[in-house]
């Protein structure tokens, strides 16, 4: 284990050309054995931070410190030699880090037999599709064990097996010592395989904790939808359900007719709630009461998704300080 | 320097076996029709320089362009390869694959001149020279153009203004200054073999060792230079 950490950034900025700043005084920290998501809207300064990083943009101001060099690096082109099978790639790459023996090889191989690739990988690239491409540079970037890798939104075009196979091979890079930056707008993505989040906003990070520490200081409240066989006429909902957002209770779906709130004759509703699934069963039978015939309840816990249109949806011309102030960040 | 990015050409070059094809047919179908013209030699030794000329240039230019663009030449150096040794690896490479897929329509071009062993082996080795330098002006063209368009254009010029310096187009005014630099120019020893295997009334090879002393000095400042080259075409983007 070396003493610094793989990545340190302090007050990064950075415009391109004549433009506003895409970044505007980030900083971080990324420690081995660490994946740190950066999660942000479309803009948001992403990918100009890990092409920072990556050594491909110089920082206008604000320092950077990357020990390790060299990282393994997956960005959003994806550029194969297309003549060539996806092993001869693999292949190729690994022999341009200068790993040319046998032992280097299978580890290529295996990397692709991880990523689904081991029948195609005697097939020319110009015959694979979008998502094997990127699961071939995934396996590409996997392949030699690196100790610092750069992903910038890794799950584009990856079915739920490709994901997972990439959700595993972040553990095992973790497990190994690595630090993984994995940039991202793919909120599901982050809380599954991030053990930390940078969430920027703006070229600015508005918060930084792990997953469920930046869904718990949201507060976001938990969404319960109940549908039913046909139109119900609901009246105030009883005291017992003093905590329930009724409706914020948004009818998802057809009003018949178009009412006021707490008229509406809807096929279903959805409900914030801040107590969680503990006013599920005063709901039901305020709904009982009522004649209603529920067909169906789906109760749907907060996530990072939510923090995430919290900061970019909200935005900062609205009310962006109420939702940092929400998240509790620091220095903001 | 590990022979990655060499080996990574010639393998390439072989996959892709149309291009091979047209690379070793086109050459033959816009020369031998000139080869067997009633053309006066000294036209036709011009325009088979010009043609290897351009040959060299645009197989460099082209292929390094595409690779900025795709984002493959941005991937090799990320891999910390290094800029220097994969464009000095690139520019061998590909001067060898050009001289490579040449030799049979040079062949073809030596034995309808009726040339001797002697002819062939000094075109060959001129050609391998001239190539060598063609290449070489390819990636500096590619190091400053935004685009194919541009890259097509800055080949032309670069190409037609180093073969004008060779003398190709017009013999330079004795004891000027375009005396000495056609004396210099790799593209010349090329030119004058083709004249002579072509019987333009030059008796035996007139070459000297100048222009490969030249291009040993146009290859050690392009080491030199290459690690900007490189990282200069890799942030070449835009397509």
């Amino acid at each position: 284990m070396s003493l610094s950490p793989p990545v340190v950034a302090s007050g990064l900025t950075f415009s391109y050309g004549d433009g506003p700043p895409v970044l505007a005084g980030v900083g971080f920290r990324l420690h081995e054995a660490e994946v740190l998501g950066i999660v942000g809207a479309n803009g948001s300064g992403k990918t100009t931070l890990l092409r920072m990083i990556a050594g491909l943009l110089r920082p206008q101001a604000g320092t950077l410190g990357v020990t390790i060099p060299s990282p393994a690096v997956v960005f959003d082109r994806l550029p194969f030699q297309e003549a060539l099978t996806g092993a001869e790639n693999m292949r190729t790459i690994l022999a341009l880090r200068g790993r040319k023996r046998a032992a280097d090889r299978q580890v290529g191989a295996g990397c692709l037999s991880d990523f689904g690739l081991a029948k195609a990988s005697d097939q020319p690239v110009s015959a694979y599709s979008f998502g094997m491409r990127r699961r071939l540079a995934l396996a590409e970037a996997f392949a030699g064990e690196p100790s610092l890798l750069l992903l910038d939104e890794p799950t584009v075009g990856l079915d739920p097996l490709g994901r997972d196979a990439l959700a595993d091979a972040l553990e095992q890079v973790s497990d190994r010592g690595g630090a993984v930056l994995a940039a991202t707008n793919d909120a599901d993505f982050a809380e599954r395989c991030c053990s930390r989040v940078l969430l920027l906003h703006q070229g600015k990070v508005v918060a930084e904790g792990s997953p469920k520490s930046l869904i718990a200081e949201l507060a976001a409240p938990t969404i319960i939808a109940v549908e039913f066989t046909g139109p119900v006429s609901i009246g105030s909902p009883p005291g017992g359900l003093a905590t329930l957002d009724v409706p914020s209770a948004r009818a998802a779906a057809d009003y018949d007719p178009p009412a006021a709130a707490d008229t509406v004759t809807p096929r279903a509703l959805e409900f914030s709630s801040r107590t969680g699934t503990a006013a599920l069963a005063d709901l039901c039978a305020w709904f009982a009461a009522a004649g209603a015939d529920i067909s169906s309840v789906q109760v749907r816990e907060p996530g990072l998704a939510d923090v995430l249109r919290s900061v970019a949806g909200v935005g900062l011309e609205a009310g962006h300080q109420a939702a940092i102030d929400v998240l509790g960040v620091p220095g903001s | 320097m590990t022979g990655a990015v060499w080996r990574l050409q010639w393998a390439v070059a072989l996959r892709r076996r149309r291009l091979l094809l047209w690379n070793l047919l086109v050459p033959a179908l816009l020369l031998v029709p000139v080869a067997l013209s009633g053309a006066a030699a000294v036209h036709k030794a011009v325009v088979f320089t010009l043609f290897f000329a351009f040959f060299g240039a645009y197989g460099s230019c082209i292929p390094l362009i595409r690779d900025g663009g795709s984002g493959w030449a941005e991937k090799v150096l990320l891999t910390g390869y290094g800029a220097r040794p994969w464009l000095v690896e690139r520019l061998l490479a590909s001067a060898a694959l050009d001289w490579a897929q040449l030799v049979p329509v040079t062949l073809v071009l030596v034995w309808l001149a009726s040339g001797s062993p002697t002819d062939t082996a000094a075109i060959l080795t001129a050609q391998a020279v001239a190539l060598l330098f063609a290449n070489l002006l390819g990636i500096a063209v590619a190091a400053v153009v935004k685009s194919l368009a541009e890259a097509a254009l800055g080949c032309a010029i670069v190409c037609l203004v180093a073969l004008h310096l060779a003398g190709v187009f017009r013999a330079p005014t004795v004891g000027t200054w375009a005396e000495t630099a056609s004396q210099l120019s790799p593209f010349r020893p090329l030119l004058e073999v083709w004249r002579s295997t072509l019987r333009d009334g030059i008796t035996g090879l007139s070459v000297s060792w100048l222009p490969p002393l030249a291009l040993a000095a146009a290859l050690a400042l392009f080491v030199l230079a290459a690690g900007v080259i490189g990282r200069r075409t890799a942030e070449n983007r835009a397509v």
